[in-house]
């Protein structure tokens, strides 16, 4: 018994009033809306001290007289600006109100007249008098104080090992109060929601003439990190009001005192907590830049790349898709049989195998070199990219934080440029050490490099596609290395160039800020993120189909591992490799080659 | 003739290629259309930063997996202040709701008494109060609303009851296990409570009768009262009793044969007979359940704990119904 009564003390509701209201169901339906109106007031709310106004009572807000009976009187809506009389922390009484909240809203952006034009086109949830904060605010909570409500509780129940009792509810509440005041009130996410709610709502864009703000602010990087569950990123406050001003004084960025504004921008950015070494020339980045709706260069660079990405991954899919309907339909070059028995014998006799080998171990090592930064830099770079979408997040969960994401990110991409730089220098060496064995020129021996295309190339290509669309019927032969491969090999010096420069400039941004422009991050930020769309697209989906998914090499082509490539793709793939290798050691196909 | 199993590995080996074939395809259109919206189309926030707020539409009670009714929302509908992290518990078993005859909050009338009623909504089945009784008390029984079948008390109630009868917290150090396997029903109705959660996160890592697991034990006497507030994801309903239950088969099957389209005047008239067997339109419920003597509602029997009882049958609270009843207003009873 003793035990049970002990939950009735509810201090902060002396009137009584959730005797009632604790209710959910104390409700009703509005019939001419089929709107449920709720009375309902959570009770943790008061009795955890959950959030600022968890000391008031409920007739500090609402009028005394409308609801001291019961069934209450008509309810007026309540005035946010009144003002309330509360015990400070040595039980003396204080006045306070929100008015100079009012005033500082009258003077920004967000005045009377707007907001009132805002709930009308929203639909006007709001009633004639009731109080406009509601568009933005609902009960103020102090942040984490319920979720994470285990954690917090448990550090203010350390202060019991020296207070032999339980801490007044009031010392708690000042705890709460302090603890969660001393940081920003919501989460950057629960800010940008609120703000959604007329920055991306339609009518209101259409009759203030605005642009999505918000769906712009996504599309940047301070957007996705704050998708991420970055709370150090730029929200929407930190950029639009004045450092250490009151958020309710929002000027628009034609206001030369407002910090969008072009003379102060940069001090914005520039701020202690944001890019203190940028320099001014950071203002001129894009933060809302909306693709589809700007006609700058950023849109053309975009332009540019979706025809670029059109004209090469279309090609090449359009490859790989012939070649696997060639498989369906079950159609081989007529020389396949005779092929097939050559890559075997080949594979049987050590000379041939050895011969066959189409990669060294040293390349073979390069190339797990380059896999590893590659699959490092796609695991931790695409999450970012799509920052909206449900994997991202729990990826970025997985690996730790969206900080080491962007460390993994950066150290990875360390790896891809000195990988390359390595490579460039293995192949220059490497020519001029052919150069001076065949007596030709540097120029004429790299071109001559099996893996480098050339005119020939053009019309091999012309005669696959022919055979692949069943206009020829042989396979035009290829060598060391097809022509996908070759391509292949050419969009990895051209990604790990444009990856690796545009990479650097947003790792240094401070530097590119000081020495280039803003804008060069910008254009930096979406180059580096269609390039690596396209490498993904090349290697995600066309080459894991060549190298892995395809039936001819599946579950995997041990090209990259033991050095053999499977026959059936030798056969396949390279029949004039095999023809070559066959006449320098004398070996024919078997007679039941004859019979395929 | 061809070896079968060398036919069966060719359709193997070319339906897997046919199906690789295919989700090359669609991977590279997806890829490229996402591209083209991605540069040339106006760009939009996520359904997360759009549609993150509860809804006030008395039809999405009807509907499972409503954002805020039977999914936590971010905040409450837009316009209204206090917070919450969930609106209602839907109750998908009860055929006069589902089958959209009456509202899900279903009570508008009487002005006075309209919110009053629908308090009741969350946890006694319509029939309780609207289904003429043969006897007092009513056979009554707790039903899920989950699964429309009868129930143990809801383990808020249980709870409350076995602390009512302790004393001390060391009482209940013998029952430890069952305490903290109802609490852990009682935080699975609740929606996930962080203050129970925490508790019983206590309860689970503490000796039973240990200083920490007595002080949980303490918390969580102070806590439960809060937390018994008709939200258990079940209903009271009869146990017995004229017509037919709004949670049985045969209910929803007439309320079926009442809405289509074969069914003419005379058939609906008949189905609405039968549906309503029983019904009394404007109960006198109020104070034959709230009276100190014979009251309609077996309350101890349905898990309700002796404090718990005598605050529902106590003298303000009858003497309040009476009073609106009576179209005279009531001031509020003060708490101590």
């Amino acid at each position: 018994m003793v035990l049970a009564s002990a939950g009735s003390v509810r201090a902060a509701d002396p009137e009584n009033c959730l005797l009632c209201h604790r209710y959910r169901g104390l409700a009703r339906v509005v019939p001419e809306s089929g709107q449920i109106k709720s009375f309902y007031v959570n009770p943790g709310y008061y009795d955890h001290a959950l959030g600022p106004h968890a000391r008031l009572r409920c007739t500090d807000c609402h009028r005394r007289e409308e609801v001291a009976s019961i069934p209450h009187q008509p309810v007026s809506p309540v005035n946010c600006t009144q003002t309330c009389h509360l015990l400070n922390s040595s039980g003396l009484e204080v006045t306070f109100a929100h008015d100079a909240i009012d005033l500082a809203l009258q003077q920004s952006v967000h005045n009377r007249d707007t907001l009132d034009k805002a709930n009308e086109l929203l639909g006007s949830p709001l009633a004639e008098n009731q109080s406009r904060c509601l568009l933005c605010h609902d009960e103020p909570v102090f942040r984490w104080s319920e979720h994470n409500w285990a954690e917090q509780q448990a550090r203010i129940d350390r202060c019991d090992v020296c207070h032999t009792e339980r801490l007044p509810l009031d010392t708690r509440y000042y705890y709460w109060h302090v603890h969660a005041r001393s940081r920003q009130a919501r989460s950057s996410r629960d800010l940008v929601r609120v703000c959604a709610n007329c920055h991306s709502n339609p009518a209101i864009l259409q009759h203030f003439d605005n642009p999505d703000t918000v769906a712009s602010y996504i599309a940047s990087f301070h957007g996705k990190a704050m998708l991420l569950g970055s709370e150090e990123t730029a929200n929407c406050l930190d950029c639009h009001v004045a450092e250490l001003a009151n958020v309710h004084l929002m000027k628009p960025h034609d206001d030369p005192t407002a910090p969008t504004s072009t003379g102060h921008l940069p001090d914005t950015c520039r701020s202690t907590e944001c890019h203190p070494t940028a320099g001014q020339a950071i203002g001129t980045a894009a933060i809302h830049l909306d693709l589809g709706t700007s006609r700058g260069i950023e849109f053309f660079i975009g332009a540019i790349f979706f025809l670029m990405i059109l004209s090469t991954f279309g090609p090449s899919l359009v490859l790989v898709t012939l070649e696997l309907l060639q498989i369906v339909v079950g159609r081989h070059d007529p020389a396949h049989h005779r092929h097939l028995s050559l890559a075997e014998r080949l594979m049987g006799d050590p000379r041939g195998r050895e011969k066959l080998k189409r990669f060294t171990p040293h390349q073979r090592v390069q190339h797990w070199i380059l896999f590893g930064a590659f699959a490092t830099l796609v695991i931790t770079g695409f999450p970012i990219k799509f920052a909206d979408r449900a994997w991202a997040a729990w990826l970025v969960d997985q690996i730790g934080s969206l900080g080491r994401v962007r460390l993994l990110h950066r150290w990875a991409g360390v790896v891809l440029i000195v990988g390359f730089a390595y490579h460039i220098g293995y192949v220059t060496l490497h020519t001029i050490w052919a150069s001076r064995r065949s007596g030709k020129g540097f120029v004429r021996t790299f071109l001559d490099l099996p893996m480098v295309m050339n005119l020939s190339d053009l019309k091999q290509m012309k005669e696959l596609l022919l055979f692949l669309v069943f206009r020829r019927k042989s396979r035009p032969p290829a060598g060391r290395f097809t022509l996908e491969e070759k391509f292949e090999y050419f969009g990895v010096f051209w990604g790990s160039v444009l990856l690796g420069v545009t990479g650097i400039l947003m790792w240094a941004n401070a530097w590119t800020s000081e020495v280039l422009t803003g804008r060069v991050l910008t254009i930096a930020n979406l180059v580096h993120s269609f390039e690596a769309y396209l490498a993904l697209l090349h290697v995600g989906v066309l080459h894991m189909v060549t190298v892995i998914f395809s039936p001819i090499v599946f579950p995997i082509s041990p090209a990259m591992v033991t050095g053999d490539t499977p026959p059936e793709k030798m056969a396949e793939a390279h029949s004039g490799m095999l023809e070559q290798v066959a006449g320098e050691l004398n070996i024919t196909p078997g007679k039941e080659a004859n019979h395929g | 003739m061809a070896d079968p199993r060398i036919i069966l590995k060719n359709v193997l080996v070319r339906g897997y290629t046919l199906g690789i074939l295919l989700v090359v395809v669609f991977t590279g259109y997806t890829a490229v259309s996402y591209l083209y919206r991605s540069i040339f189309k106006p760009g939009k926030p996520p359904t997360e930063i759009l549609a993150w707020k509860g809804e006030t539409a008395a039809e999405r009670l009807r509907t499972p997996g409503a954002l805020g009714i039977t999914e936590p929302a971010g905040r409450a509908p837009l316009a209204h202040y206090h917070a919450v992290d969930r609106w209602y518990q839907p109750d998908l078993r009860n055929g006069c709701i589902t089958s959209g005859c009456h509202d899900p909050i279903p009570h508008s009338q009487s002005k006075e008494l309209r919110a009053f009623a629908n308090l009741h909504s969350t946890f006694m089945s319509c029939e309780v109060c609207h289904r003429q009784a043969s006897a007092t008390p009513i056979s009554a029984v707790w039903v899920s609303t989950k699964t429309g079948k009868p129930q143990p008390a809801p383990a808020i109630l249980q709870l409350l009851a076995r602390f009512s009868a302790a004393t001390q917290p060391a009482d209940l150090a013998d029952q430890s296990e069952s305490v903290l396997q109802l609490l852990r029903q009682a935080i699975d109705v609740s929606g996930g409570d962080p203050v129970l959660n925490f508790l019983a996160l206590q309860l689970e890592t503490s000796q039973p009768g240990s200083p920490v697991w007595r002080q949980a034990i303490q918390q969580l006497a102070e806590e439960l009262p809060n937390h018994a507030r008709g939200e258990y994801g079940a209903k009271i309903a009869m146990a017995d009793g004229p017509g037919i239950r709004p949670t049985s088969r045969e209910f929803a099957k007439l309320t079926e044969e009442y809405f289509s389209r074969k069914a003419d005047q005379a058939d609906r008239t008949r189905i609405l007979g039968r549906i309503h067997e029983g019904i009394i339109q404007r109960p006198q419920a109020c104070v034959p359940c709230h009276r100190t003597e014979n009251p309609m509602l077996d309350f101890k029997a349905l898990g309700y704990s002796p404090s718990r009882i005598d605050a529902l049958t106590s003298t303000p609270i009858v003497g309040m119904i009476q009073q609106i009843r009576e179209g005279q207003p009531f001031n509020l009873p003060l708490g101590p």
